[in-house]
Parts: C-alpha cells; structure tokens; sequence
C-alpha cells in the first residue's frame, strides 16, 4: 500500500511541476508588463522601475521561477496587489465555503445521479429511460448561471423559501448553512447529475447484461437483489471514476455560480481577481484548485486498486 | 447522400439540425433582419415590457432585446468556432507528432497534456483572458488552450491505432517522407472521432462563451452576446421584465443542446455498436406503435 501510494506521488511529481510553470507562466504571456498593471497606466517612471525591482521582474525568468517556487513550496503565496492581505489568508477563509459548496454539489449529484441511472438501466428503451436520458441531455446543456438566475428569481424571490444572496458556513450553525447552500448546490450539481446518470446507466446496462445475472435469476435471486448488489457492485469501477471527475466538474461549476450568489468563496475570489490583475491571487487560487484536483486523482487511482484487484 | 443517412434517419438530429440552421440563418442576417440597432440606447425608455415596438422589450439602456437577442447569436457562435479552431490547431499537429514519432517527444507531450487536464478548464482559461486581457476574443482563445489537450490525447491515441496498418508500412515502404504519410495515409484514416468530438466541445465552448461573458472577461460592452445580455438582466433581476431573463438564457440552452444532439448522432453514426443499439431502440418503437 505505501510503495502503491510512493509510485502514484512521484507519478504526480512532473504534472505539478509543469502546473507551476503554467501558473507561473500566466503573468508574462500577456502583453502588458506585471509592474504597469499594478500601479495602473499613468505610473511614473521611477515607481514603476520601483515596483520592478521589487516584484523581482529584473532577474532571468528561470531564476523568477525558481524563486517563487520555493516562496510557494513554503506556503507563501505572496501579498494581494489590490488588497492589502497575505493569498493565503484570502484562500484561508475562502476554500471552506467552496469546499462546503462543493461537497454538497457532489453528493446531492451522487444522491441523485446513481438511482436515476439504474431506473433508465433497468426499464433501457422504454419510457421511463428515454425521460431520463433526455432529462440528462438537458442538465449537461443548461448554463448553469442561467438556471441559477431563474431558481433565484423563483424560489428565493418569488416564493422567498431560501436567502437568494451570501452563504453561510457550519460555523454559523447547520439550519443558516442548510438554507444558504441547498439552492447554489443543487444549481453546481445539475451537470453532475446528468454525468452520473448516463455512466450509471451504461455502466449498469453492461452489468446487466453480464451472463452471471442471467445464472443468479435461475437460481431465483430476487431482481432487487441482482440490481443493487451484483449488477452495483461490477459498475462500481465506472461508479468510482465519475465521481473523481465529478469533483473537477462541480469545482468548475462552483466558478460562475458563485458570483450569480454573491457566495464569497474561491470562485468569487478568482473572478475578482481577475478583472482586477492581482495575479498573486489568480496564482493562488489557481494552484489551490489544482492541488485538489490532483489530490482526488490520486485518491480515485488508489481507490480502484481496493475495489477492483484486477488492477495493478 | 448515402454519407448523411444517418442525419435523416434520426428525428433527434434532424430537429437539432433545423434549430441550429436558424441559428446560423440569424447569426449570419442579424443586422438585415433585426428591427432597431443593437447598440442604440434611449434612456428615456428603460427595462420596459415587451410591446409591439420591441418585441422582447428593452434593456436597463433602452436597447432593443430583440434586436440585441438576434446579434448575440453572432457574436456566440463566432466565439465559440474561434475556440474549437485554436483547440484543433494546437492539439491536433501535437497529437499526430506525439502518435506518430513516440519517444522522447510522446512522453514530454503527454506530461503536458496532463497537467494542463488538471486545471478545472474555467479556471485555467479565467487565468489567462486575466493576463491577455479581458475580451471575446481573448477569452476563447483562451478556451481553446483549455481545449487543445484532450484533442492531442485523442488524436495521438488514434494515430497509435493507426499506424500499424498494413498500408502505411506500403507508403513507408514506397519511400513516402514522413510528413506525407501522416498527412496522406494516418490524417484520415484516425480523423473521424476528432470530427466527433469537435462538434461535442462547440457545445461546451458554447456555453464557456456564454459563461465567460457573463462574469465580464469576454464580449465586452456595448456587444451583445446571450452570456453578457443575462449578465445585464442579473444586475437588474427584480426590475427587468422576466423574458428578458428567460430569452437569452433559452437560446443558449436550446443551441447546446441542438450541438450535443447532433454530435451524439454522428457519434452513433459512426460508432456501429452504439448505433445499432439506437437503430434496435426505433425499430423497438416502430413495433410498439404498430402492435397498437
């Protein structure tokens, strides 16, 4: 298990590194200089040669690199241009919100997602399977900041069931976390559900179909049983991948969505940030993001190698 | 017409395809057909209600939604082509090279490749329209870069089933350069599930467009397209008349899901197993209604 977990990491190792060099990278393939776009277009000469000098802009770009590197690797991520706080203490108190958002996005679409793709496997072809798959046809083509504005619209202002605007966390107690997060989750699950559903169903349809269901329903296994246990069980690879690619979809989704809630989260954040040119914090949040997605990689590649042996 | 059987024998596709044709239809003729100028303001008639002077009602600066709904579908679709466009010219030479020469360059590709697939694709491209500047342009390029990789890794897994084939060992054989047999002998034999999935990421660039326009990184004010006109009506969510948040956002969904249509039927088209499992799910059907 550890040597499993020492090869998966160092695999790891060359994606990160050329992840750093992209974040890196991202402030120097503009066409505007790093220093100009802090102190704005009417700077003077000397601040700006200041401000140079002070970014560290004058050194050779791998030395650049190699600096902020290992400020990174340290956790320092740098000052904020536009506001006067550590990234790290914005990200600090943003990546909860995010990470609340984010869970429960996941699961209402896991929740949601696996039983509706076994009801179209089980009836494939007939009605109940066409409504579905149609429903899921329409989840992935909806933008989700459209669906966002018109469940606000409804349910928060029209009907005025939940807060339509700001979030709360778990500190702020369960009941105000629960009314703030339940609309934005369902709005970041939508995709999700309908990724779910159709990897569900074709992975269920397949394990339907398998010759050992047709021996377990001569032995007179009840159907229930073959579904949720046999047939459940050898989808559970398939299961076990979309949920992994489910984290990177909704954390995309969480982006747009965020901003529709005014939810001060990471995805505000990085917009902000990004009208605005604090590439410190676009680098922040940028590398946060892949951090996690690469964490849930790592952990769905050893997730495999427990449910299916086969895998090595 | 053998080549488009597919498209006539699926209602699905064939529906899709008519709402995309009136999309083009409109992109192409919106300053023709469209009633009144997409960017004239007249502040003396605000977010007023839709009437037979303006069709969809006019935004929080007295333009036109009509006319502005009409213009936006040019302004989307020419985004989100732009990024298939930069996808495919960034992922295909690198996949084709990747398949084809193996080694050093392969192996170097594919990090790449997987490390730009770790980046959540909004965030990556919000990353660099920051640094290249906010605007439509700037903002699918940017989507295309996000693109490219999943490009290079399907077109270099089908160079790689490719071109073991009998007849490009006969070009390489006859003394066909190596530029010429990828061009002439692996290219089309390996395009077909590029074609597929370029269709499959218009939808995606599609709404990335409209996503990126949305929170203000791409179409810039006074144009019009569906994600920045929503933009608009969310800043003025209580007041705007309601259509003109249902429009714009309807038109995005109806176009996406007319793209993802279409793609998925030329998939099945191409794809004989899933095809013949549609093809048994109508003839199913065609049963079904006869035996009533």
């Amino acid at each position: 298990m550890l040597r499993l977990l020492g090869t998966r990491l160092a695999a790891v190792i060359p994606t990160l590194l050329f992840a750093t060099f992209t974040i890196f990278g991202l402030q120097h393939i503009g066409p505007a200089d790093p220093a100009t776009l802090v102190l704005g277009e009417n700077a003077t000469e000397e601040r700006i040669a200041e401000v140079r000098e002070q970014l560290g802009l004058n050194d050779p770009l791998v030395v650049q690199y190699g600096k902020w590197v290992g400020r990174v690797a340290t956790g320092d991520l740098g000052g904020s241009i536009i506001r006067t706080e550590q990234v790290s203490t914005i990200i600090g108190r943003a990546l909860p919100t995010t990470a609340q958002l984010v869970l429960s996005g996941v699961t209402i679409s896991v929740l949601i997602g696996i039983p509706l793709g076994i009801l179209a496997a089980t009836r494939a072809n007939r009605a109940t399977d066409v409504a579905v798959t149609s429903g899921s046809a329409i989840g992935v083509s909806i933008p989700n900041f459209w669906l966002a504005l018109v469940l606000i619209t409804a349910v928060a202002i029209n009907w005025g069931l939940v807060p339509a605007r700001g979030f709360a966390t778990l500190s702020d107690g369960v009941g105000e976390a629960f009314r703030h997060t339940i609309l934005p989750a369902f709005v970041v699950s939508m995709s999700g559900i309908a990724i779910v559903t159709r990897q569900v169903r074709g992975a269920m349809i397949e394990a339907l179909n398998a010759p050992s269901v047709r021996t377990h329903r001569a032995k007179g296994l009840p159907w229930r049983t073959i579904v949720w246990k046999h047939a459940l069980r050898n989808s559970a690879v398939t299961i076990v991948t979309v949920v992994g690619l489910l984290v990177n979809t909704t954390l995309g989704a969480t982006v747009v969505v965020e901003s529709v809630f005014a939810i001060p989260g990471m995805g505000s954040r990085v917009i902000g940030a990004a009208s605005a040119r604090d590439f410190p914090v676009i680098q922040g949040v940028v590398l946060t993001y892949v951090l996690i997605v690469l964490a849930i990689n790592l952990i769905i590649d050893i997730a495999y190698r427990i449910i299916d042996p086969r895998i090595s | 017409m053998a080549r488009f059987e597919w498209l006539w024998a699926d209602t699905r596709a064939k529906v899709a395809l008519a709402w995309l044709i009136l999309v083009l239809f409109v992109a192409a003729t919106a300053p023709l057909i469209a009633p009144n100028d997409p960017i004239e303001q007249n502040l003396t008639d605000v977010l007023s209600e839709p009437s037979g002077s303006h069709l969809l009602g006019t935004d929080d600066v007295g333009r036109d939604f009509f006319s502005r709904l009409l213009h936006g579908a040019r302004v989307s679709l020419f985004g989100s082509f732009l990024a298939v466009t930069v996808a495919l010219t960034l992922g295909v030479p690198v996949g084709l090279l990747a398949g084809y020469l193996g080694g050093l360059f392969d192996n170097v590709a594919m990090r790449v490749v997987d490390s730009i697939l770790g980046f959540p694709a909004i965030v990556l491209a919000i990353g660099i329209v920051a640094a290249l500047g906010p605007g439509l342009r700037n903002a699918m390029v940017s989507i295309g870069v996000t693109f490219s990789p999943s490009v290079a890794r399907l077109m270099r897994g089908q160079v790689l089933a490719t071109k073991n084939h009998l007849y490009v060992d006969a070009a390489e054989q006859f003394g066909s350069p190596w530029w010429r047999t990828i061009v002439r002998h692996i290219l089309p034999n390996a395009i077909q599930p590029i074609i597929v999935q370029s269709a499959l990421l218009l939808a995606v660039a599609f709404l990335a467009e409209a996503a990126l326009s949305f929170i203000g990184l791409g179409a810039q004010p006074p144009t019009a397209s569906w994600g920045a006109m929503l933009s608009r009506s969310a800043q003025f969510l209580t007041v705007s008349p309601s259509v003109q948040i249902y429009a714009p956002g309807l038109a995005i969904t109806l176009t996406v899901l007319a793209i993802n249509a279409l793609g998925d039927s030329l998939r099945d088209s191409l794809d004989p197993v899933a095809g013949t499992e549609r093809r048994t799910r109508r003839i199913l059907a065609r049963l079904a209604k006869t035996e009533k």
